[in-house]
């Protein structure tokens, strides 16, 4: 046997063991990165993108808006979304009494076999159904859908806390690993916070505390 | 051309794996690689010349992602290698010893050694792939090739040009 036919020979019985699909659109696996500001983070009704998961199908009302049942922050919430010139959406929060409780806008690209199309709404908040919020007395607390973690004493020294979550809606990346990291310096040592995503850890699957076990 | 996710998955799971395996010896993050491999494919607004094209540029990506992988979890893996290897269904004493001889080089060698030897890529073709020069694909791949020797002895011919 020739070199080449001995390694082929060796490595052929290299077989992925886990079932693999490909699935479609978006979001899996993709780095995201939002700014948080405490300012921002204290105030409720200012909700930037984030954080709502959808969990029922749209209703259409009058045409123009559609409304969507979503999770925030814990609790089931209505959203209307509307669409705007620039392919984006605008999203509103309803209470009970159908008043707006709080605004935001969103929108993104995804890309399908090399073709470029505008997100849906649905995607734009599946792709923002994670939010961390720290308070400037340092509390920290997770949000994914209908659960809530309190990560507030996760952060390492360097005020860096690494956290795993179980999705089992994925048919991939069932994990979803959180980098949570504070900013500021020595005259204001909490000036905002960073928060990534992933579906792949960064620094090793040890560095990262489960949540769900 | 582009060519169906789908269609390229079936054709070439097993390489991309076995590339990535290759470089970052663990089949769970060698899993998350191809998986990772073919969703930027199904996402990227690129087109190719050909078939060998893309799969040229899955085994690069896959490559490169496994490198990450390797950095940032070296000796951290959750299976370790020996146990992986008990489980895989070698049909001589003489693959598991190559394969475990290979698996021994160092990481800058195993790249280039598995593209050589696994999937016939010349030199050029390497070099390409990996970003490098002609020079020190040739100095990789002779340097691992006598640490191969070296290990496997007779059970690795001097014969390749």
């Amino acid at each position: 046997m020739t070199n080449h036919e001995k390694y082929k020979a060796a490595f052929s019985v290299l077989q992925p063991t886990r079932e693999l699909e490909l699935e479609v659109p978006t979001m899996e696996g993709q780095k995201r990165t939002i700014r948080h500001k405490p300012v921002l983070a204290l105030c409720a009704a200012v909700l930037t993108l984030a954080v709502l998961a959808l969990s029922v199908i749209a209703a259409d009302v009058g045409g123009i808006q559609t409304t969507l049942k979503t999770w925030f922050r814990g609790r089931e919430e209505t959203v209307s979304v509307s669409e705007r010139d620039d392919g984006g959406y605008d999203f509103a929060v309803t209470d009970e009494n159908g008043e707006t409780a709080a605004t935001f806008g969103g929108g993104g690209v995804a890309y399908e076999n090399g073709k470029e199309r505008a997100l849906t709404p649905q995607e734009v908040l599946e792709s923002n159904e994670l939010e961390v919020v720290v308070e400037e007395n340092g509390k920290a607390t997770l949000y994914f859908r209908d659960r809530t973690y309190d990560i507030t004493d996760l952060f390492n020294a360097d005020g860096v806390c690494k956290v795993k979550l179980k999705d089992e809606t994925k048919k991939l990346f069932k994990s979803v690993y959180v980098d949570v990291e504070l900013e500021g310096d020595s005259s204001n040592p909490f000036t905002g916070y960073s928060v990534s995503t992933s579906g792949l850890p960064h620094g090793g699957r040890s560095a990262y505390v489960a949540l769900d076990d | 051309m582009r060519i169906d996710t789908q269609r390229l998955f079936e054709a070439y799971r097993q390489n991309v794996f076995a590339a990535a395996f290759s470089v970052c010896k663990n089949a769970h993050d060698a899993e998350d690689v191809t998986q990772e491999t073919f969703l930027r494919y199904h996402r990227a607004n690129k087109q190719f010349e050909s078939e060998q094209h893309i799969k040229a540029w899955l085994l690069r990506v896959a490559i490169n992602g496994a490198k990450d992988v390797w950095r940032s979890t070296q000796r951290k893996n959750e299976v370790p290698l020996e146990t992986y290897m008990e489980a895989l269904p070698f049909e001589s004493q003489e693959s598991s010893r190559l394969f475990e001889a290979v698996m021994a080089l160092p990481a800058t060698f195993r790249s280039v050694i598995h593209l050589f030897y696994y999937e016939d890529y010349t030199v050029r073709e390497i070099a390409e792939i990996l970003h490098l020069t002609q020079s020190n694909v040739k100095v990789r791949l002779n340097r691992g090739r006598a640490l191969l020797k070296e290990t496997l002895r007779e059970d690795w011919n001097d014969d390749e040009s």
